[in-house]
């Protein structure tokens, strides 16, 4: 444990059991814990509060690894990266790639339920983990799910708990699918001139024809800070045997301009201005996604330099706004699908604009019934 | 098929409940003579039955949401019922109110552009996928009773298919549902676009077997059909080969879209009855494999795979040339339980599921598990899952045959988990195999459902007694944790 005036304690256990003392010992003495996996998410969504941080990326490594299951089973403090090394040496992938550094671990991933471009083709968290080992506020160990890929025996805590934010008590262990990773890759930017052009090609990339892993618009700032040419692009990502990915790529390269791009250019994308102080999320309908885009560039805060990028089959648009507006003053989207817009990061004020989707009745009863005394990631209200 | 399940004691209906219902729905629509309960005192599982104490069949959502609220009101347990072609005992009511809701079959809406389709729960799976087809689309989970079952069930059981190996489960394929809690609340899970926030209680909702609550409407995904299809069937002269191929063919990171297996004896069943498929009838095993997708690249993955079947020992790998070949072989596949199901009064089915690299271990010790109890079992399964489905097809009231054949069930679904394995793959825990839930998960996570059960209906009214034991829930309550919020 090592503390300075101003910062929280910080405990990072290296066992399961030593996770469970400290979240029997914060119920014990009323302290709230702040729950991080390595830290590297500069802002793990809304402000929490904080007497005691807990990480758990001392819960690293590699439990059970059968290849030809085609699954893996690691600690939730294991990185990204580590996973990524382990599984590529069998040819196989942990199909994840959420805006994130790789030294981002697999417990804040889950978390988070934090996915990437790759979800148009792979899924997304939700859909990869097969099992958890999870510590719940009141410092219990619960085994959930398994290490099969099909598994519908009990009520399904795997799906609660990712995506709960720590809200429910850490993750300290995970059972994920893995697949194979593609013989073959292939990148292509394709050229969106004018940006009027979009929806007609978001459509035509639609096409039960063409069979895509990521499919994502990054408007022309965003290209450039990926060292692409500074134009409005999608980018297309294709995977599998010789055949497949050369017959898509010529297919592809008639619906635009298309340039082969070096796939490094996911890598740069997960880690584009992760520190940015403003993240938001918007959502629309597959089919109207072109408009949504259209949208989001005409809005103020992205006028100022602001990174976007969509995932077309998703329809997701996703903003990075580097600096605060001046004042500070929140000026949020609101998306037409949902008619909301998901915070990411944000100045602690204009959290209290956006409803909180952990404070619905229902969601209010999950959190009482796991975390009872509220001990693990609790809202700061400031 | 273990210990006789502990089922919550039934509570006395309150005498004036079938008028009060009555007034809902109608007196039609109220069923409480014992010749018309009759028909929900099974489901698609032999061997168990209950009976109950009333059905009630709602025409429509609004009727469906006063049923509810009625009930809620008299604090009465309830079990809701689709088709009622579950294989867990899942729909069983004993002795308390059945809702019925196959009469709530509109499709509310097809979104052709954005691949969604919006159904009320009582649609059958085959008319949704009747109804998407002309747009080129369908959906995705395929249970082999998908021309009878519905959706509203198939998001309650969590159910797969064979084609679930490339396109996920129900699970994958729902995004939102309008859910009726037991207490009488409307609450929206999911959503219908973009990506969701917050905790995700529609995934704890698909596969909760009833006990969350009632989908008024489900959306769900709809997928284009594939460009491309190749059906192969591989004809092998031992079961372990056959198993050993499976293993290949899924650590070489091939994803077909179906890969099913079949033992010789399923396939003579199958073969003598009016399903014939053209299977080889001299057989140890035959192995279905679909590759399926856009035409680029896929005879290439054909090719690779019935080169892993012929290094393991296939006879022969056919390939069907035609769509008629290939809904033939399919055909004898989708219809072997039936097929099963005429040669002895009674048909058990199980559900386990192992690690794809246990396959041909587990099957050995199933072949030698049967031998001991002089039991003949069935080997008809999503092989690309691992998932197992052993059948026997016995006389139920001979009472030396069913013992062995429930032993013999028992020390297989023992054996699976011994190998790292789960209870079942899709077709739900229900009564059936609730005596086997504290062998796989410890009380401290049984509690823990309980819990999130209870997050839902407090009262646990809703489908009673199955899925957790109801031990589990007791010893919940009487621990700190439980108590504090009791």
């Amino acid at each position: 444990m090592t503390a300075t005036p101003s910062a929280p304690p910080v405990h990072a256990p290296r066992s399961v059991d030593a996770v469970r003392e400290v979240v029997r010992d914060a119920v014990a003495t009323g302290t709230a814990l702040r729950l991080l996996g390595a830290g590297t998410w500069p802002h793990g969504g809304a402000p929490v509060l904080a007497d005691a941080v807990l990480r758990l990326d001392g819960l690293s490594g590699v439990q059970a690894y059968e290849p030809g299951d085609l699954t893996i089973t690691a600690g939730a403090g294991t990185t990204l990266a580590e996973l990524d090394r382990a599984t590529a040496a069998h040819g196989q992938w942990l199909a994840l790639d959420p805006p994130a550094h790789a030294d981002a671990t697999l417990g804040a991933t889950l978390a988070t339920a934090a996915w990437g471009p790759l979800a148009h083709g792979v899924g997304t968290p939700r859909d990869l983990v097969l099992g958890l080992d999870v510590v719940t506020g009141d410092g219990t160990l619960l085994r959930a799910g398994g290490r099969v890929v099909k598994n519908v025996a009990g009520f399904d805590l795997v799906r609660l708990w990712t995506g709960s934010r720590g809200t429910l008590g850490p993750i300290v262990a995970a059972t994920m699918r893995l697949r194979a990773r593609p013989a073959h890759e292939c990148t292509l930017a394709l050229r969106v001139e004018p940006v009027a052009a979009l929806d007609a090609l978001a459509r035509a990339l639609r096409a039960p024809t063409l069979a895509p892993m990521a499919v994502e618009f990054v408007h022309a700032r965003t290209a450039a800070a990926l060292d692409l040419p500074a134009r409005d692009s999608v980018l297309v990502r294709l995977g599998g045997n010789a055949t497949f990915v050369r017959a898509q790529r010529d297919a592809i390269a008639r619906l635009a301009p298309a340039e082969e791009v070096p796939s490094r250019v996911w890598t740069s994308l997960a880690t584009l201005a992760l520190d940015a102080p403003v993240v938001w999320r918007t959502s629309a309908p597959a089919a109207r996604i072109a408009a949504a885009i259209h949208d989001t560039l005409a809005h103020p805060h992205v006028a100022d330099g602001a990174l976007v990028q969509a995932s077309l089959g998703r329809g997701t648009v996703r903003v990075h706004v580097p600096v605060v507006p001046d004042g500070g003053r929140a000026t949020l989207p609101r998306d037409e699908a949902t008619r909301r817009v998901r915070l990411e990061a944000a100045p602690a004020t204009w959290w209290r604009e956006v409803p909180d989707p952990f404070d619905t009745p229902l969601a209010r009863r999950v959190r009482t019934a796991f975390d009872p005394h509220g001990r693990c990631n609790a809202r700061a209200h400031g | 098929m273990v210990a006789p399940p502990v089922t919550a004691a039934p509570v006395p209906l309150p005498a004036t409940l079938a008028d009060e219902l009555a007034e809902i729905v109608g007196a039609r629509r109220v069923h409480t003579a014992g010749s018309q309960l009759v028909t929900y005192e099974s489901d698609g599982l032999p061997g168990l039955a209950r009976t109950p104490a009333l059905a009630v069949l709602p025409g429509t959502r609004d009727e469906l949401v006063a049923v509810v609220r009625l009930l809620a009101r008299h604090g009465v347990p309830f079990v809701p019922r689709g088709a009622g072609t579950g294989l867990s005992g899942g729909a069983l009511a004993d002795g308390t109110v059945l809702i019925g809701l196959n009469r709530l079959t509109r499709i509310l809406d097809l979104d052709i552009e954005n691949r969604l389709a919006v159904v009320e729960p009582g649609v059958v799976n085959a008319v949704l996928q009747k109804a998407a087809a002309p747009h080129g689309l369908h959906y995705a989970p395929d249970p082999s009773s998908q021309a009878a079952c519905t959706i509203g069930g198939n998001v309650a059981e969590n159910a797969g298919g064979p084609h679930c190996l490339k396109y996920g489960v129900t699970l994958n394929h729902v995004v939102h549902c309008t859910v009726l809690t037991p207490e009488g609340d409307l609450v929206e899970l999911g959503t219908r676009f973009g990506d969701d926030d917050g905790y995700d209680l529609l995934g704890a909702f698909v596969g909760s077997e009833g006990c969350f609550g009632i989908a008024l409407d489900c959306t769900v995904r709809l997928v284009p059909d594939a460009p491309a299809v190749r059906t192969l069937l591989a004809d092998f002269a031992e079961l372990d080969d056959a198993a050993q191929a499976v293993s290949a063919i899924v650590a070489s990171g091939i994803l077909p879209a179906a890969m099913e297996m079949m033992d010789g004896a399923a396939v003579r069943v199958v073969e003598s009855s009016l399903y014939a498929a053209g299977y080889p009838t001299d057989c140890a095993a035959i192995l279905l494999v679909e590759v399926d997708g856009v035409a680029d690249g896929l005879d290439e993955d054909a090719e690779r795979i019935a080169a892993f079947c012929r290094a393991h020992g296939a006879r022969a790998v056919r390939v069907a040339t035609d769509a008629a070949e290939r809904s033939r072989l399919w055909q004898g596949r989708k219809k072997a339980f039936g097929a099963m199901g005429r040669v002895a009064p009674h048909l058990v089915l199980q559900d386990a599921v192992v690690p794809r690299t246990a396959l041909p271990a587990v099957l050995r010790e199933i072949a030698a598990i049967g031998a001991r109890h002089g039991v003949t079992v069935w080997n008809i399964f999503h092989a690309g899952d691992g998932n197992l489905h052993p059948s026997v097809s016995y006389d139920a009231n001979d009472a030396d045959e069913a013992h062995r054949v429930e032993t013999c069930m028992s020390e297989i679904m023992r054996a699976c988990i011994a190998a790292g394995g789960t209870i079942t793959g899709e077709h739900g825990v229900g009564l059936d195999k609730l005596g086997y839930m504290p062998s796989l998960f410890d009380d401290d996570t049984l509690a823990a459902m309980c819990r999130l059960r209870e997050v839902f209906d407090p009262r646990r009214r809703a489908n009673p007694g199955k899925v957790v034991p109801v031990h589990s829930c007791r010893e919940w309550h009487q621990s700190p944790a439980g108590r504090a919020r009791a």
